[in-house]
């Protein structure tokens, strides 16, 4: 199988809509919030397909709730399939993690305990999906605050032997990696040496707020030096991946992240040496 | 941990979000470091009140505007305890929250706040409502007379009917523009809200006529019919031209999807079969 790099791209935000369209802005791809585009027509969709018909997008999904103990939700994995047929996307991904249940959502990506039945129950969960789907997706490694007792894996174990056995790719956010590494105080680095490059189809770089005790993944500030550092750990360790940027707070002008992911490329330009469209894995 | 095990980690830990203390939810999680389990736990908390309470002010930017930020912190603690979401999106985690408002002290006592949370969330209906093709006023023109009296219309998807007791579009209007809003006053009136052909949310305050005129072309009665429901609201001279106003109006503005006639079949001498 042939790992697509789509190159350096940034999460599409309302905000930017018009600018997009009107400037054409240098940037490879775009991510879509999914939910953000489950909505019957208006604006949202108007752009959605504007900005389509100029750029490759991928889908990025907060709500499919992988990790619950409640049953998949068909009725938004129905909604997600109408979505991607209309977009036709490059990929579809979600998070490791839970949402809610007995059909309360919290709408935060909660955590999940580190254990070998949770690894089969989403297991069982991603497979279902990607067959439902009739594509494979890829999951997230979210940032987390706690560790259950019950956990007995480390959660890179956790996360590549479920990309593994449920043959799913891996968005892997730097950012997310920090974070949790300054919360649970882990090293970032053993985390990044742990994973599957080939499982490994997208990366994630955003900003946090950093309280000295404790890190919380605020994507409200610029990239930090320290999570430019393990990305460029990282772009060394596995090689090309597509990269893209995520801002949902305090959102710049499209100018100003055009310029932080003209970063990631400047970064990972000596790294990466000249490549094809397609790199081979 | 069994299914049913995992089950009721995730059903504490969505009570201990939603600020219950009947379990001692820190059991669960193990202690690391320097930051203390009621820490940890409380990121989780805070976020979760946050993030539906950036929701509620980013859906109704002018309601929150108008009751100030102590009555917005009211409103959205009790609004989240009482309506936690049951939506896989966020779009629809406020929609009962009108209800919420003609129910609850203090706001019950000021049913206008009730009335502006309905206004703006038809404001959201009419934004994000189907797309779909509009008439024109040239098709209108260039209908042949005998087709009239059975001409019946379809809305677009995003047109919707705003029934007020209080002067709330006025309310919304004057905070929309930064200036201070009007006294509130009982003032029974109709609007109508839609989406333009720019994509714009628009709304405009009809009469009864109008509101007359919309229903029944709404529920499928045709140009006929409507002719006759208006007769008691107004002088029989000026019917024909308040009717073909207001589908001008309705047509210009972007509001009609598709106006509907049957083409009746030509007088034949053979008996049907």
């Amino acid at each position: 199988m042939q790992k697509p790099f789509l190159g350096f791209g940034l999460g599409l935000r309302t905000d930017h809509f018009q600018d997009v369209l009107d400037r054409a802005p240098t940037v490879d791809w775009f991510e879509v919030i999914s939910e953000n585009f489950m909505v019957a027509g208006g604006k949202p969709k108007f752009y959605l397909h504007a900005i389509r018909e100029r750029y490759p997008l991928v889908m990025h999904g907060v709500s499919m709730s992988i990790g619950s103990a409640d049953p998949l939700n068909m009725d938004y994995l129905s909604n997600l399939k109408a979505l991607i047929n209309e977009v036709q996307p490059e990929w579809v991904s979600d998070h490791l993690c839970w949402t809610g249940m007995q059909k309360m959502n919290s709408h935060d990506l909660l955590p999940l305990p580190y254990t070998d039945d949770v690894i089969q129950h989403l297991i069982e969960r991603i497979k279902f999906v990607q067959d439902y789907l009739g594509r494979q997706i890829l999951i997230e490694n979210v940032s987390s605050y706690l560790t259950f007792s019950e956990s007995h894996l480390t959660e890179w174990d956790f996360l590549n032997i479920i990309a593994e056995e449920a043959d799913c790719n891996i968005l892997l956010d730097i950012n997310n990696i920090y974070v949790s590494a300054r919360n649970h105080g882990f090293k970032a680095e053993q985390y990044i040496d742990a994973m599957n490059p080939n499982r490994i189809w997208q990366i994630h770089l955003a900003g946090h707020s950093d309280y000295g005790q404790y890190v919380i993944d605020t994507h409200d500030h610029d990239i930090s030096e320290a999570v430019w550092e393990l990305y460029q750990y990282t772009a060394k360790k596995i090689g090309p991946v597509s990269t893209m940027i995520e801002r949902d707070d305090h959102i710049p002008p499209l100018g100003e992240l055009v310029t932080e992911l003209d970063k990631a490329r400047l970064l990972t330009a000596p790294l990466w040496h000249p490549q094809p469209h397609l790199v081979c894995v | 941990m069994s299914s049913d095990a995992l089950a009721e980690l995730q059903k504490h830990f969505l009570a201990y979000l939603q600020g219950s203390d009947q379990v001692q939810f820190s059991d669960y999680i193990l202690t690391q470091g320097e930051i203390s389990d009621e820490q940890r736990l409380a990121i989780y908390r805070n976020a979760y009140r946050i993030r539906l309470k950036d929701v509620i002010l980013v859906d109704h930017p002018v309601l929150s505007a108008y009751i100030g930020d102590i009555w917005f912190d009211k409103m959205t603690d009790e609004y989240i305890n009482i309506h936690p979401s049951q939506y896989y999106s966020l779009r629809q985690f406020a929609d009962h929250l009108p209800q919420y408002l003609n129910h609850h002290a203090p706001f019950l006592d000021h049913p206008q706040i009730g009335e502006l949370a309905r206004f703006e969330r038809l404001l959201l209906t009419a934004f994000d409502a189907a797309d779909a093709e509009r008439a024109t006023t040239e098709e209108l023109s260039t209908l042949s007379p005998t087709l009239w009296p059975s001409l019946t219309l379809r809305f677009h998807p995003s047109v919707q009917l705003f029934q007020s007791e209080w002067n709330v579009p006025l309310i919304w209007k004057a905070i929309k523009n930064e200036q201070d809003p009007p006294i509130a006053i009982k003032e029974k009136c109709h609007w109508l809200i839609w989406r333009n052909t720019e994509r714009l949310t628009e709304f405009h305050r009809i009469d009864d006529v109008s509101l007359t005129l919309f229903e029944n072309f709404n529920q499928g009665y045709d140009l006929a019919y409507n002719c006759e429901q208006i007769l008691a609201l107004m002088i029989e001279d000026d019917v024909s031209s308040r009717v073909v106003s207001d589908l001008l109006g309705w047509l210009s503005n972007g509001l009609i999807h598709a106006l509907i006639h049957e083409q009746k079949p030509a007088s034949s001498n053979l008996l049907p079969v």
